[in-house]
């Protein structure tokens, strides 16, 4: 269930097929029967029918990656979702006594490895500076209760 | 990538190469590639003649015969090139599903 949505059963031409299949028929009824599909899928009636005919595999593969990439969005969107929906879980419960909703992400979630490393430099830099002012803020409390016990 | 295969002729080079438009000529004017086997001596002209097409439409048929007329080895090496070259624009069409790798050992 809801494994083809997006991807496989969008594309007509399957490998099933066999080349005797054909033989009955002319190739112009073949380009002609599959001619729509490729419309579909972005190639103009020139590219189809006058330019190199190694297009229509390019077009096809194309057409798989951005099925991935839809299906890869789905997914995210769907999972962005799925969050949003538990951080305001809180609230839509009446008799709950934490009744803040969680807080929606200040920014996407990373996409790439290095984008990954990024966000983990990024936090350590963060839980840093906020150790350092701390540490500052002490010294200086100790520095100031020090020279008020002198003076 | 487009197969082509020229051939140089009286000072001029010529780009043989098959679009669906040509195909799709060729059979209105009575070619079938399952005839290449069966009827070959009206049907291999045929072939050659068709790969002029879509480069050299308005080439005349007196030219591309004497090409064909002259070719070395009698053209049997460049035919089943051509042969090939036509059922690719069937072939790339269609997107393999199985797994199983092959290899030809010539």
């Amino acid at each position: 269930m809801g494994e083809e949505l997006v991807s496989e059963s969008q594309l007509p031409l399957e490998a099933s097929l066999e080349i005797d299949k054909f033989a009955s028929y002319t190739y112009t009824e073949q380009f002609e029967q599959h001619l729509p599909f490729f419309l579909a899928i972005g190639m103009t009636l020139e590219q189809f029918w006058e330019d190199d005919v190694f297009l229509c595999k390019y077009y096809q593969e194309a057409e798989e990656i951005r099925q991935d990439n839809l299906n890869q969005q789905l997914w995210l969107q769907g999972l962005y979702i799925y969050e949003a929906l538990l951080d305001v879980a809180p609230v839509l419960r009446p008799m709950s006594k934490n009744a803040k909703p969680g807080e929606y992400p200040k920014e996407p979630y990373p996409r790439t490895e290095e984008e990954i490393q990024e966000r983990k430099a990024k936090a350590e830099k963060e839980k840093y500076n906020k150790m350092k002012e701390k540490m500052q803020a002490l010294y200086h409390a100790d520095k100031a209760r020090k020279e008020g016990d002198n003076g | 990538m487009a197969k082509q295969i020229t051939i140089p002729y009286e000072d001029k080079e010529y780009t043989l190469e098959y679009n669906r438009k040509a195909i799709q000529r060729m059979e209105r004017s009575g070619f079938r590639i399952g005839d290449l086997q069966d009827k070959p001596g009206t049907s291999i002209p045929q072939l050659f003649q068709g790969a002029f097409y879509m480069h050299h439409r308005s080439l005349k048929t007196e030219v591309i015969d004497d090409i064909y007329a002259n070719l070395e080895d009698d053209g049997d090496e460049l035919m089943e090139a051509l042969g090939e070259m036509y059922q690719d624009a069937l072939l790339t069409m269609i997107r393999p599903s199985g797994n199983i790798k092959w290899e030809k050992n010539w």
